[in-house]
């Protein structure tokens, strides 16, 4: 492999394709589907603020050559451990949507019943994990993200079809319920962990950024190009965009589905098990750790059940929604105790890079908030 | 969608462009001198101090914590309960 090569496909672009998972293709097929040309555009958006985070976590390595994790851990307990846990959490949602949600999908396309291929994913994810003592990790990492591509594929040799069709915006009034959902699948916080993990290049971040703004635009222009009519949004017809092309799609789109949701458990998998050996260094105790282990899946779990309970087990991608739009909410506790780090460095030594970033991830913080309130606000008028 | 929208979607994207730019260019020096940046944990606190044995609720720190009156107590306590078990595996039902 080439030098330049190695350093495109580096841990950046690494966090950035294990971040796409079944939030990211539910969400985009919707935003395309009801926006239109907006929801491309947003797409872009939404995406452009990960890569930001991406960086901010580098930069603490560039200047105090420690990872942050480390550099969490040592400016405040409080601060490091809000951070672990807001992602243990939103790691734990993320799994649970990415189990049920690929089930469904495969029970629509094969057949049977859906708890099956849940119990044969969970094997599988079981299995693939504990093949991770090799040194082989990062090519089956490659392999993956290149199964991933398949939607830039199908994308350009569908074209010709899709041009007959008008660009044009749809006249819809945006939902901060679908923003906060959107957030919530752009940002995959687990992916994070995956970044801290690595060296201290840019380029494999700007690849990561790119080829996922691709790969959202596709999706979101075939669940466009569809027209499909949206009054009842169900996951099967996020499946039905791709029933009206040509025969090969449908299995090429399952692959892609497949690929992606493997590599986002097993990196899943992966940072529990980073955080898990986190909190157990600080927390001392097994016997709290486990309390506190517990308290955070019961918590995490307690929003998908409600949902699946009240839909009757019909409205699959109403609940993924909610369940990203969970998973955005959490996410902005941890952009928040980022913005902690950052302000403490900052007032410590004045730095114009640390300053600046403070600013800004103030900013983004407020917008984040400010989303999530909103779309609380909207979900809970609804009910 | 009108001309306003993608105005202000463009200039949203400008915007999230921007610190990843500045990150981008303020960065490319490589790493910072590490003598430069104050450090703040010359002083040894309770964050400082290494976290898997320097925490008074570890068990070697307990140990060493321990006063010789209490370590034979223990010992002795540790030898009881091996005498007991060996009265148990011979099978006497009354303990001595």
């Amino acid at each position: 492999m080439s030098d330049y090569l190695r350093r495109i496909l580096g841990h950046g672009f690494l966090a950035a394709i294990s971040g796409i998972e079944i939030t990211n293709i539910v969400v985009f097929t919707k935003l395309g589907a009801v926006y239109g040309v907006l929801g491309f555009l947003l797409t872009v958006i939404f995406v452009l603020p990960i890569a930001y985070l991406q960086q901010l976590i580098i930069i603490p390595r560039k200047i105090y050559g420690r990872s942050l994790l480390d550099e969490l851990q040592l400016t405040s307990q409080r601060n490091y451990k809000l951070y672990l846990y807001t992602i243990y959490l939103s790691s734990i949602l993320t799994l649970i949507i990415n189990i049920i949600g690929i089930s469904i999908i495969f029970s629509i396309i094969i057949g049977s019943k859906w708890i099956y291929y849940a119990l044969l994913f969970i094997v599988l994810i079981w299995i693939l994990d504990s093949m991770w003592k090799s040194k082989k990790i990062d090519k089956f990492f490659l392999i993956l993200s290149m199964v991933l591509m398949i939607y830039i594929i199908l994308f350009i040799f569908e074209l010709p079809f899709l041009s007959t069709i008008g660009i044009e915006g749809l006249s819809e009034k945006i939902s901060y319920i679908d923003l906060l959902a959107l957030w919530g699948a752009a940002a995959a916080p687990y992916s994070l962990i995956i970044q801290d993990l690595g060296d201290e290049d840019y380029t494999s971040i700007y690849a990561g950024a790119l080829s996922s703004i691709f790969i959202g635009i596709s999706i979101a222009f075939v669940a466009y190009a569809s027209m499909y009519p949206l009054s009842r949004f169900n996951i099967v017809h996020t499946l039905q965009p791709f029933y009206r092309f040509s025969g090969y799609v449908v299995p090429v789109y399952a692959l892609g589905v497949f690929g992606s949701v493997v590599l986002a458990s097993i990196s899943i998998v992966l940072t529990l098990k980073i955080i898990l050996r986190r909190l157990r260094v600080s927390i001392v105790s097994d016997t709290d750790l486990i309390e506190h282990l517990l308290l955070a899946l019961i918590i995490s779990t307690i929003p998908l059940i409600i949902f699946f309970k009240v839909n009757d087990l019909m409205l699959y991608t109403e609940a993924i929604i909610y369940g990203s739009m969970m998973i955005g909410f959490i996410f902005s506790i941890t952009i928040l105790s980022l913005f902690m780090y950052y302000l403490y460095r900052s007032i410590n030594d004045r730095k114009p890079i640390l300053v600046f970033n403070t600013v800004f991830l103030g900013f983004l913080t407020i917008i984040s908030m400010v989303l999530s309130i909103n779309a609380f606000i909207e979900a809970f008028h609804g009910l | 969608m009108s001309i306003f929208s993608i105005i202000l979607i463009s200039v949203y994207i400008g915007l999230s462009l921007l610190p990843i730019i500045y990150n981008h260019i303020m960065t490319r020096g490589g790493v910072v001198k590490e003598e430069n940046v104050k450090n703040i944990f010359d002083k040894p606190n309770k964050y400082n101090s290494p976290p898997l044995f320097g925490n008074n609720r570890s068990l070697i720190v307990f140990l060493n914590n321990l006063s010789e009156d209490q370590i034979n107590y223990i010992l002795s306590q540790l030898k009881n309960f091996s005498t007991i078990k060996e009265q148990l595996s011979s099978g006497n039902k009354k303990l001595n």
